[in-house]
């Protein structure tokens, strides 16, 4: 090629990219709302994956309904790693005025095992789940402070347990990840309500182990393993999916609403470049005729405007992935916290 | 950079007497909607190194058309166009663009200047495609002769109509061709200005031995010609 030929055509490129601004709108427009689409959904997905173990609480967890673990299951779950018995239940709260069922979450002091657990207006000196004059702990969502009427300090009833407000609950690192959040909640101890018989045969909870796994097993293999040793009745494993089992399908449903848009902003960009390329051609006859009635072959012609086409095609797509690429950087900067997707889960905090 | 004079063509035939343009009852004759328009109806032209035809005529009776012929931009009906002595049947675009090249320009009436590109650019770029090696020089200097040299910067659409038109002379001035075929070259200028570019037209046929083919509606242009002829209606004369 002459090197002419690519002075021509830069010459003429660069004199032209203000008509053609359209073109490379068409373009960056069609090449953006693929390459949103895509990283966008991906982004979500890393996102979910990356906060799914915090949801679930641990690596995996293994539940019990209406019973703790047996010692040789606690044994077992014990020697997987680092473990955070929990135990979940419904019960009846009641303040000077006011009785209401409320969620009554217990949980020991390794709890939570990643993640922060935020509280607010806890007394920094002594642990807020502990008893004190006679009564156990309670940290409380602030639901359950405005429905039962009740201030930190205030004495409440949980079923047949004593306790009093300790603190506000501000956030669970795997709220989320159970049932009911707005439910007025109530975290105490495990030893409260072991003390006060509510983990007892007969009474209705739901156990939960979150573990932290020592070694990086494939979960397949421990879930085999795990029902081998503790039987099809023992505690049932959950992986982080499962926990954002909900999530994962909603994703599923973006991602096809995503495509679809993608597939008619590619269709719409398309249509748009075809025209605009046409445009492009017709608005040059005159220049092409000049051109080739100095000298120019159709070669020449041809190389002149193919440099022009791809670079406007290199520059729109470029502009079109560059938007695309940064989207959920956009999306987090506008939509701020509740759009953490592309957050590297937060450091893990445990209460010693 | 392909060497210039490599890259033209001397057939056999051509020696210092061959014309530059032959025309030989070329017919031209385009098929509108309303049915065939015949626009030349047999038109006879030679034209020798040196010589200089102004081609006058009503609005409509096919100068332009001739030009487009002659110049073979455009494919006659029947008839036989020889350009440098070469006949042009039998080339294909890139053969006809080769036997131009850096040896037959135009300037046409509407000009046809890359809007996109400045004055200089406009006038360098076809010798750049033709190989000259002094393009830059050779642009500034032709845009000087048009008295344009402090446009050269400028884009078509930034010019009044008669700068542009001494772009487009510029333009097929520059590479010192044997054969200048302009369309209307003066229109749009001043008594003053059309009077130098008309000198630079002459000139060149002076001094170069040059082939110049001028169609005018000004008649004291055409009388400076060696030669005046009249189209009326696709008939030359
Ligand atoms: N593509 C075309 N299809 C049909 N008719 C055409 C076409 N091009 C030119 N003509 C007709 O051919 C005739 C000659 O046109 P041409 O441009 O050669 O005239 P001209 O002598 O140069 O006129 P002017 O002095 O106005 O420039 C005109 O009647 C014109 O309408
Ligand atoms: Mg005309």
């Amino acid at each position: 090629m002459k090197p002419a030929l690519l002075r021509i055509a830069w010459r003429e490129f660069a004199g032209s990219l203000m008509r053609f601004r359209i073109y490379l709108a068409c373009l960056g427009v069609g090449a953006f709302a693929i390459a949103a689409a895509g990283s966008t959904t991906q982004s979500f997905r890393e996102g979910v994956t990356d906060q799914a173990r915090i949801l679930l609480g641990g690596d995996v967890s293994f539940t019990l309904a209406r019973r703790t673990a047996n010692a040789e299951e606690a044994a077992y779950i014990a020697g997987l790693g680092e473990v955070s018995p929990t135990a979940m239940m419904r019960t009846m709260a009641q303040s000077t005025a006011i009785r209401k069922q409320v969620d009554m979450r217990a949980v020991d002091s390794a709890f939570p095992l990643l993640g922060e657990m935020v509280v607010e207006g806890a007394d920094p000196q002594a642990d807020a789940l502990a008893q004190r004059d006679g009564r156990w702990g309670a940290v409380v969502s602030q639901s359950f402070l405005d429905e039962l009427d009740v201030e930190i300090g205030d004495p409440i009833a949980l079923g047949t347990m004593n306790a009093y407000v300790a603190a506000k609950l501000v956030s669970e690192p795997d709220r989320l990840g159970q049932s009911g959040v707005f439910q007025p909640t109530a975290l105490v101890s495990m030893e409260a309500v072991q003390s006060a018989g509510l983990l007892d045969p007969g009474q209705l909870f739901r156990s939960t182990y979150l573990v932290r796994l020592s070694e990086d097993l494939p979960l397949d293999e421990l879930e085999d393993a795990a029902r081998e040793v503790m039987g099809e009745d023992g505690p049932r494993m959950r992986r982080p999916e499962d926990a954002v089992d909900g999530l994962q399908r909603l994703l599923d449903l973006l991602n096809s609403f995503l495509s679809v848009v993608g597939v008619a902003a590619l269709v719409a960009g398309g249509l748009g470049i075809s025209q605009a390329t046409s445009a492009f051609l017709e608005s040059r006859i005159g220049s092409i005729a000049a051109l080739k009635s100095f000298g120019a072959s159709g070669a020449d012609i041809r190389t002149i405007y193919l440099i022009q086409l791809m670079g406007l095609a290199v520059l729109g797509a470029a502009i079109g992935v560059t938007l695309g690429a940064t989207t959920p950087v956009i999306l987090e900067l506008v939509a701020g916290e509740s759009f953490r997707c592309r957050r590297r889960p937060p450091s893990i905090l445990r209460r010693s | 950079m392909p060497d210039l004079a490599n890259e033209r063509q001397f057939p056999p035939s051509e020696t210092n007497s061959t014309p530059k343009v032959q025309l030989d009852d070329v017919q031209l004759t385009l098929n509108a909607s309303s049915g065939p328009v015949e626009i030349l109806r047999g038109v006879n032209l030679t034209v020798a190194s040196g010589e200089t035809v102004a081609i006058v005529g009503p609005s409509g009776s096919g100068k332009s058309s001739m030009i487009s012929l002659a110049a073979g931009l455009e494919r006659p009906t029947s008839g036989q166009v020889r350009l440098l002595g070469q006949d042009l049947a039998p080339l294909n675009e890139d053969g006809l663009a080769r036997l131009r090249r850096g040896r037959v320009t135009m300037i046409f009436q509407s000009f046809h200047l890359l809007p996109t590109m400045s004055a200089f650019d406009n006038v360098r770029a076809p010798l750049e495609i033709s190989g000259f090696e002094d393009a830059d020089e050779l642009a500034r200097q032709a845009l000087d002769d048009v008295r344009l040299s402090h446009r050269l910067d400028h884009f078509p659409g930034q010019m009044s109509g008669g700068e542009q038109q001494r772009v487009a002379v510029a333009r097929a001035l520059a590479c010192s061709p044997e054969v200048v075929f302009a369309d209307e070259p003066t229109g749009n200028l001043d008594t003053e200005t059309g009077a130098h570019v008309a000198d630079l037209l002459f000139d060149i046929a002076a001094k170069r031995r040059a082939a110049l083919i001028l169609v005018t509606h000004d008649s004291d242009l055409a009388n400076r010609a060696g030669r005046v002829l009249t189209m009326q209606k696709g008939v030359l004369s």
